[in-house]
């Protein structure tokens, strides 16, 4: 079932151009560039809600190791990014609400 | 050339000076046999039928092997009068050579009377006894029922009245007029005693519902188990005198073929028919019977197995301590005889027979509503009150309001549907407007039917109901119960009810919600969305949804395999009353239209009786807009 989804997954977001394609690029950059690719939405207590990341167990050390490595650079990217996205969920999420019809005071 | 055929029999002098006489049992046997062979009152040949007074045991055996072996005789009615007893070895009834001291050799049990009747195929049997102690008949009937050789398991079909119970004596009026078992029974056979029915002809049944013995301190008991159609015991006498326009005839089903079910079936059928005088659980009765009813083997005589089972278990139903257990029953069968017999006319008598019962226990109802405003709790289970009382009250409205509509559908003309449909209505919003509450999903069909019928007959109160259980909704924060909530998870439950957490649909609560989706429908359909046009902001992330089936040819199976779920989420699909009006016209009416084509009014009628009873099924096809009234 998981193995169909993933397939499923994959050949959906080829077909919409949404692959970021990681090869010549370190970890990091690559997550960086999937993030900023996505529209993040907004959990119910109004924080960003992050994608989960499925990462083969195998790879999973490595991975870990290319974003220490990466430094409070890359963080401090990271987290000018995620503001960004929250603001822009915060904005979408404004204009969802805008569409419910509410009582003129 | 099918006949009715009578052997009355009053024992009333005996050889055993031991034995004292009787002089009314024949005062008795002779006014029977002169009512069932009148034909104002009887359908009894009179040329066949017999008049036994004081024979011997053996003159009785040879009577009814005559009457049995007459290929032309399908309905036999044995009717008894004198002495009875019980002892360990059974049951047995005095003729005028009995021994008491060799009672089991010289008296006349059931055992002996059943192998004679065990000689023919297609015969019903009613047998009348009026003697003491009679109900001691029970242990040999639940004998013989169980033996493959003798009795109805074997294909046989009997029923049973005895005018007194098992540690009763069945008394006799001292100025020499007879019995008073017998004497009420007469009554209701002359027409003296309204049955309530209006079929053309009365079983033994509909006689036992009415028959009054008080008067000796005596309790009526009946017994029978049917599996070759309905029988016909006498003329409805007091419905043709009083009210004849209002007669109708029942179909003639009545198997020529002996019906001999197998082991499985036959235990399976006893169990269900045993279980249910208490407690009924519709589906289980169902299943049972649909199995049998299905079974490639009985198919000719499926009919007749069901309109027999029905006057054994219509009759049962009556001893439960749920009311409205004969309404859900004969909605059991009229399901039963729709989907699984395809049935008309089977299905149309089972309707009517259901409007007349539904009147006679709302009429019942009404009263005692009015006289006690604590009556719909009587005997309630403590704190189970505020998950049942709610769904109660919902039930009871829906099936007041169908009573009306069906009563209308069947032409019966039963004047005062409306009114008692109203009375109920005004009675609950006076005792127990605090208890119109959404708690459970299980709500959902009752409230669809409310709407849809409530608009046209009640509809100010259709809307206070309605709108009512939609406050009730957001007072405890949309947890309503799931439909298929275990008993023991109610309490667990109702504490979360009432907690400030947020609904918890992994344990108790549904998602989707069809209850909510249900009252949104309603407001819609009564035109009143404008009222809650400012609530669907508070609703953000509520998910609501329903089920279509694709026709209702099967709407009453545990799992309706073919239709359509429909869903939406407020706050992403849904933002205003515009977007559910649109919803409901695109989604929901299209495919109701396509579900309703070729339904006829009866088979409307029996899908939405099976959503009342089953209630984890919508009967969106009551939802008729302008113009589309199915009378």
């Amino acid at each position: 079932m998981e193995r169909l989804l993933i397939e499923t997954m994959i050949n959906s977001t080829e077909k919409s151009g949404q692959i970021v394609d990681g090869a010549q690029k370190t970890f990091p950059e690559s997550m960086y560039e999937m993030l900023e690719m996505m529209e993040l939405p907004l959990d119910e207590q109004g924080e960003l809600s992050m994608p989960t990341m499925l990462i083969h167990p195998s790879q999973s050390l490595k991975l870990e190791s290319q974003i220490k490595s990466a430094g409070l650079k890359f963080d401090e990217k990271l987290s000018v990014l995620k503001d960004k996205k929250k603001i822009e969920a915060q904005e979408r999420e404004g204009q969802r609400l805008a569409r419910f019809e509410r009582r003129k005071i | 050339m099918t006949l009715s055929v009578c052997i009355a029999i009053g024992a009333a002098s005996y050889t055993d000076s031991s034995i004292s006489s009787l002089p009314g049992a024949v005062v008795d046997a002779k006014g029977f046999y002169e009512a069932v062979t009148d034909s104002e009152y009887g359908t009894c040949d009179e040329a066949l039928s017999i008049l036994l007074s004081d024979p011997t045991k053996e003159a009785v055996r040879v009577a009814v092997a005559n009457a049995v072996l007459n290929p032309n005789v399908k309905n036999l009615t044995i009717f008894f009068a004198g002495h009875g007893a019980e002892t360990s070895s059974g049951y047995f009834l005095t003729c005028c050579d009995t021994l008491l001291e060799r009672l089991a050799l010289t008296g006349l049990s059931l055992t002996d009377v059943f192998q004679l009747l065990n000689e023919r195929v297609g015969l019903h049997t009613n047998i009348v006894l009026d003697a003491c102690q009679a109900g001691g008949v029970a242990a040999d009937l639940s004998a013989v029922t169980k033996s493959f050789e003798v009795g109805v398991a074997g294909g046989s079909s009997v029923s049973i009245l005895a005018m007194s119970s098992r540690n009763e004596a069945a008394e006799e009026a001292r100025d020499g007029s007879g019995g008073f078992g017998t004497k009420a029974l007469l009554s209701v056979m002359r027409g003296d005693i309204d049955t309530g029915k209006n079929v053309s002809e009365l079983t033994l049944a509909d006689i036992a519902q009415v028959i009054d013995v008080r008067e000796s301190a005596q309790t009526p008991s009946f017994w029978s188990f049917n599996l070759q159609g309905r029988s016909a015991f006498c003329k409805n006498a007091f419905a043709l005198k009083f009210r004849e326009k209002e007669v109708y005839q029942t179909p003639e089903i009545f198997s020529a073929v002996q019906v001999e079910l197998t082991q499985d079936h036959r235990e399976h059928l006893w169990q269900c028919y045993l279980d249910f005088q208490k407690y009924m659980n519709a589906r289980n009765v169902y299943e049972v019977i649909s199995t049998i009813v299905s079974d490639e083997r009985y198919r000719d005589s499926a009919p007749s197995i069901l309109s027999g089972l029905f006057v054994s278990f219509l009759h049962r139903s009556r001893a439960s301590d749920d009311a409205f257990a004969p309404v859900v029953l004969i909605s059991v069968f009229s399901m039963l005889a729709s989907e699984k017999l395809r049935n008309g006319p089977l299905s149309e008598y089972f309707v009517k027979v259901l409007s007349e019962e539904l009147e006679s226990i709302l009429s019942e109802l009404a009263g005692d509503l009015e006289a006690d405003h604590l009556f719909l709790v009587k005997g309630g289970g403590g704190y189970s009150e505020f998950i049942a009382l709610p769904q109660r009250i919902s039930s009871l409205a829906a099936w007041s309001l169908m009573a009306d509509k069906l009563s209308v559908l069947t032409g019966a003309t039963l004047a005062n549907s409306s009114e008692t449909s109203l009375r109920i209505l005004a009675a609950l919003s006076e005792g127990y407007n605090g208890a119109f509450e959404l708690v459970t999903e299980r709500q959902a069909a009752a409230i669809a039917v409310i709407s849809a019928i409530g608009k046209d007959r009640a509809e100010s109160w259709t809307a206070q109901f309605i709108g009512c259980l939609y406050n009730s909704f957001f007072s405890y924060g949309g947890k309503v119960a799931r439909v298929d909530l275990p008993a023991e998870k109610m309490f667990p439950f109702l504490k979360h009810r009432i907690s400030s957490e947020s609904a918890n649909f992994q344990e108790f609560c549904e998602r989707p919600s069809e209850a909510l989706f249900t009252l949104f429908a309603a407001f819609w359909h009564l035109g009143l969305l404008d009222t809650v046009r400012y609530d669907l902001a508070e609703l953000d992330g509520t998910v609501l949804g329903t089920f279509l089936p694709n026709s209702y040819s099967t709407f009453s199976e545990k799992i309706v395999r073919d239709g359509t779920n429909i869903h939406f989420k407020i706050g992403f699909e849904i933002f205003t009353i515009e977007d559910l009006s649109a919803f409901f016209e695109h989604e929901l009416i299209p495919r109701r239209a396509a579900a309703n084509k070729n339904l006829s009014d009866i088979e409307k009628v029996i899908a939405a009786c099976a959503a009342l009873v089953f209630q984890d099924r919508v009967p969106w096809h009551l939802l008729e807009l302008e113009g589309e009234s199915i009378e």
